[in-house]
């Protein structure tokens, strides 16, 4: 019996030492922080930051590289949590989402497309086979792009779910034609059309395109909306969201994305630490 | 019979149609459309106005820079507009519209002949670019720049390219025929401008009548040498003609003079001989138009600028045809609309009434692509990237090195549009290179 | 557009169609390929229904019936257009129940095929997506599910052809050729002779008995070029060379000397043939490991997976535990397929050996 025990207790010694010594000799320094800030993060991986991944952008906040704000689809929430476990104060930007500069759902087709049902394979064919060459090609590539679950085709048309939308901006690299924009949630007017044709062209084609007819331009007090190359154009800066263009546009173009973001629930914008709009 | 190592397909050839048309004029259309960019390389500068008049031959763009060639009116008559308008390939460019006045004044100068022998190399070089030559025989580079090497790529065999491989096509085989001594004279000029004295003019097999006549147009001492070669698409790209006619494999992503090799078209070198001699501007040039969609198929000679609607009204355009193509069936482009010109890259017009259903399917790796790709790429595999977006890779698969031939389109059973893939690959290839800079 | 001329809308009746290069395509397309290849199983088909009378028919149709119906449930499960009149889960129903020893129960290629279809085929993504060969998967799965009613010492066949029922008395039971080239091959020549087991009166599954038929179903295959003729012939080949060379292991844990004495040529390449001609060796090279969507994309890959598959069946044979080893030698190069793909792709034009020098 004696021998067995002692025997294991010098064995069960010796490895301890061993054990203490490698904790030493190999230990390895992590900073916590990367793991805390990892698990802060949304952990979708979606990689609209640029980064490799959740932990990559947590290891890139902890070296300094990235600014605890760098995760969009976190959002503010994101942001403060990440600003608290790194002892920083969080400059959150207002929150944005995707606006579709288009409303072209009834444009015509100039020719018959056979080839991939892919916007960006078919814009590489003469523009694409609508009517409207500025315009949505509808076969879904910002759909498929986005992994929030925030843009659907409905009927071939993208629909923006904006209390989804994290803008991670997938949507505005998919579509070949560039039509969605990234603009803050306290923006509440658009333009919806990109086309720069004149307004006899495109009011052949599309009954809600803009025909620059400039009575945004004329009616606006804040000097916010210009008509350039046939096409209104807003300055984000100036523009209050009084919404006195819309109701002048004759063509629809121009819309107030009031109504819709009330009933979402997303204006006016909350401040997610004060609670003030 | 010579023919290149590997891949390869064999399209029916519907030359029939057309084969036994000979050259036709066409008389000057009532507008002609110029576009600034009709060459690879910077688009020309527009030098005319609204209400100039202008005389045929006259220059109403010039060359913008090296690998830029002028641009001739193919008319006389006035401008009546200099405006953006889209290309054949989607993009915008300036476009000078010419309404003719039916005269066909050709413009001081022009027309005057010359011995090219007395010239030096500068002088025929200059002669070949005021001329506005460029490669006719579709990718338009401006010959000039081809006859001037740099001296570090020294050139010892021209390569005159009869091939005209693509199906339908049939301006080339009657340029040979027809106007086989001014062929042989452009391969002389060119063959002084670029101090060879090796040439080889490829003739596909079908053509034997072709080749007969260009042989014996050539003198036995000249060091050109008529060779016939096996008819396989696409024999007629300049990288498997270099292979097939001397053994040579030019590397991907390099050039023919990078083996030594200058390839040009039978109709350029006619065009040459034109610029050189006959001191006449590019005007006008060998189109087929052909198809079930017209019907009286011919070989035209027709002013550059003179638009598709007017020249398929003229062969009787069915007005049920489905599908109008410009250049040959397998690297043709489609057009949407009858409202552009020809321009000087055009070697063929077709028009079709009757055309397959579309309807890809899923890749059954039958490796038919792969078998038939005269680059040996895997064709298989660069679609599995690209559907997958995997844009790091399209380099080592070699997706930017593809020439689009659409042999590997061609033979897929499932019908898969593989060109079309790798278009997409390549653009979405040059945006990211783009935005990682 | 100022100056635009009049459109063309008057002069063309209908939009144009706008597509990508090139214009004209082969005449070729899924459903001439799978359906040839149905066409091309009929001699064997042919010889099966003379082995073993309408009840293999019927197993054959079952099969075939099972795997339509599992294809339109899966595509419409997923969501995506149903093909079955491509010939695709034809030829799959028809295959397996070609590998199926004539007597099965009805259930057995009905379950065997669902398989193949449903798990093999459109679990991973449908037509062109599959790793596995979906038959062999089937049988393999009937194997390891059912193994009693495929794995028998003596399998039936018609004492005349074409009379009677392969399960009644008109029936005789014997062992297959590769049963007997398993346990007493010194014996072989003595039950069978090379002319019977080429034309294919042999017991055996419904399909894979006579090299005749399917060489000759095989031949139009090869002509059409859906079959690379490199494939086959290394796989036959190389199971014909080891199982020339190599002794067998026997029993009683010794090798069998097969040759008693010296090895001369004629023996060599009776052994060797006698092996080609048995089991599902010619069935399994002709169409099943040719088919296009689990073998290798070259020509030179095929004849690399052609030869490893033929390495396989003869260890499997000549070492393994079962008598005959075509199914699993495919299904475990199909495994390998990839990486055969990797090292069998051509160098592109121009960046191999005869590349410029001075480039």
């Amino acid at each position: 019996m004696l021998p067995p025990v002692i025997i294991l207790g010098f064995l069960g010694l010796l490895f301890g030492i061993g054990l203490y010594v490698a904790s030493r000799v190999f230990r390895v320094t992590v900073d916590t922080r990367i793991e805390r800030v990892e698990r802060a993060l949304p952990g979708s991986n979606c990689g609209a930051c640029g980064l490799a991944g959740c932990h990559g952008l947590a290891k890139a906040v902890v070296h300094g590289s990235a600014d605890v704000t760098s995760c969009i689809p976190g959002g503010e929430h994101v942001a403060h949590l990440v600003a608290d476990i790194m002892g920083v104060e969080a400059k959150v930007a207002e929150k944005r989402v995707a606006v579709l500069r288009c409303q072209g759902r009834d444009v015509g087709d100039r020719f018959i497309y056979e080839g991939i049902a892919t916007c960006q394979a078919a814009n590489l064919m003469h523009k694409g086979p609508k009517e409207c060459i500025f315009g949505c090609i509808g076969f879904g590539d910002c759909a498929r792009a986005c992994s929030f679950d925030a843009l659907h085709m409905i009927k071939g048309f993208p629909e923006v779910d904006e209390a989804k939308c994290v803008s991670c901006a997938k949507c505005v690299a998919a579509c070949p034609k560039a039509l969605f924009e990234l603009i803050p949630l306290s923006k509440l007017v658009h333009v919806r059309c990109k086309s720069l044709e004149s307004g006899r062209a495109v009011r052949k084609i599309c009954k809600v395109g803009c025909i620059a007819c400039k009575k945004c331009e004329t009616v606006c007090e804040f000097d916010a909306v210009h008509v350039k190359d046939n096409l209104a154009v807003f300055d984000y800066e100036k523009c209050t969201s009084c919404g006195l263009c819309v109701k002048e546009c004759p063509t629809g173009t121009i819309m107030s994305y009031r109504e819709t973001r009330k009933g979402l629930g997303l204006w006016p914008v909350k401040n997610a630490v004060s609670g003030e709009s | 019979m010579k023919t290149f190592k590997s891949g390869g397909v064999h399209p029916p050839e519907y030359k029939d149609l057309s084969k036994g048309a000979a050259l036709e004029r066409m008389p000057a259309p009532s507008v002609v459309v110029l576009p600034v960019s009709q060459h690879t390389g910077a688009p020309s500068r527009p030098v005319v106005g609204k209400g100039d008049k202008v005389s045929k031959g006259q220059v109403v763009a010039e060359a913008n820079g090296f690998v830029s060639v002028p641009v001739h009116a193919s008319v006389s008559g006035v401008v009546v507009a200099v405006e953006q308008r889209p290309m054949q390939n989607g993009a915008v460019c300036d476009h000078i519209v010419i309404q003719s006045d039916g005269l066909d004044n050709w413009a001081e100068g022009t027309g005057v002949k010359r011995e090219w022998r007395d010239m030096g190399l500068e002088k025929i070089r200059a002669a070949v670019r005021d001329a506005g030559v460029v490669g006719l025989g579709g990718a338009a580079f401006p010959t000039h720049v081809k006859l001037s090497p740099p001296a570090d790529r020294p050139i010892d065999t021209l390569i005159l390219n009869g091939i005209e491989c693509e199906p339908f096509l049939t301006c080339d085989y009657r340029m040979m025929l027809e106007r086989a001594r001014g062929i042989a004279e452009g391969l002389r000029i060119m063959m002084k401008a670029l101090g060879v004295n090796r040439a080889i003019v490829g003739v596909e097999s079908n053509k034997q009548d072709a080749f007969e006549k260009m042989r014996d147009t050539v003198w036995a001492d000249e060091g050109v040498r008529i060779e016939l070669l096996k008819v396989k698409y696409p024999q007629g790209a300049e990288k498997q003609l270099i292979e097939a006619l001397t053994g040579r494999q030019v590397p991907p992503g390099r050039l023919p003079l990078d083996v030594g090799v200058v390839v040009q078209n039978v109709s350029t070198a006619y065009a040459v001989y034109d610029a050189v001699v006959e001191a006449r501007p590019l005007v006008e040039r060998p189109v087929t138009v052909t198809g079930d969609g017209v019907a009286r198929p011919a070989n035209l000679i027709v002013p550059i600028g003179a638009l598709i609607k007017d020249v398929l009204v003229r062969q009787g355009l069915d007005p049920k045809t489905k599908k109008v193509v410009l250049g040959g069936p397998m690297m043709g482009i489609a057009l949407p609309n009858l409202d552009f010109p020809v321009v000087k890259g055009t070697s063929g017009i077709l028009a079709f009434k009757k055309m397959p259903d579309f309807m890809p399917g899923p890749c059954i790796r039958c490796g038919r692509c792969i078998a038939v790709c005269p680059l040996r790429g895997m064709a298989a595999e660069m679609i599995k990237a690209i559907e997958a977006g995997e844009v790091e890779r399209y380099e080592e698969l070699h997706v930017l090195d593809c020439m689009e031939c659409g042999t590997c389109t061609f033979e897929c059973p499932s019908r898969r549009p593989i060109v079309h893939y790798i278009k997409k690959a390549k653009a979405e290839y040059a945006a990211w290179k783009a935005k990682k800079k | 557009m100022e100056g635009k001329e009049e459109m063309s809308d008057t002069i063309l009746e209908n939009k144009l169609i706008v597509g990508p290069a090139p214009h004209l395509g082969t005449k070729d397309s899924i459903p001439r390929i799978m359906w040839s290849v149905n066409a091309a199983l009929l001699p064997a088909l042919f010889v099966g229904f003379m082995n073993f009378g309408w009840y293999a028919m019927l197993v054959v149709v079952v099969s075939i019936a099972v795997a339509i119906a599992s294809e339109a449930a899966a595509q419409r499960f997923r969501g995506v257009p149903i093909t079955v009149n491509d010939g695709s889960a034809v030829l799959t129903g028809l295959l397996l129940a070609m590998c199926l020893p004539p007597n099965v129960p009805l259930y057995i290629p009905a379950v065997g095929s669902a398989f193949a279809i449903i798990i093999a085929k459109h679990a991973f993504g449908g037509l062109g997506c599959n790793i596995w060969n979906p038959a062999l998967a089937g049988r393999a799965f009937l194997l390891a599910a059912y193994s009693g009613s495929i794995v028998m010492p003596q399998w039936p066949i018609l004492k005349q052809a074409f009379r009677g029922s392969i399960l009644g008395v008109d029936a005789v039971t014997m062992a297959t050729p590769c049963l007997v080239l398993k346990d007493a091959p010194l014996a072989f020549f003595g039950k069978y002779s090379l002319g019977r087991l080429f034309l294919g009166a042999i017991p055996g599954s419904i399909g894979e008995t006579s090299a005749l038929a399917l060489i000759l179903g095989a031949s139009y295959l090869v002509v059409k070029k859906y079959v690379n003729w490199r494939l086959p012939l290394s796989y036959i080949l190389t199971v014909m060379a080891l199982a020339a060379l190599l002794p067998q292991a026997g029993d009683s844990g010794g090798t069998i000397s097969i040759w008693a004495g010296t090895l001369t040529v004629g023996a060599a390449l009776a052994r060797a043939l006698a092996h080609a001609l048995s089991g599902g060796l010619m069935i399994g090279a002709f169409f099943m490991a040719t088919d296009m969507v689990t073998s290798p994309l070259t020509s030179k890959g095929q004849a690399i997976y052609g030869a490893g598959c033929g390495v396989l069946v003869a260890l499997i044979r000549l070492y393994g535990g079962y008598p005959e080893g075509v199914c699993y030698s495919i299904l475990i190069m199909n495994t390998v397929v990839w990486l055969i793909d990797r090292f069998t792709a051509p160098n592109f034009f121009g960046a191999g050996r005869h590349a410029a020098k001075n480039a």
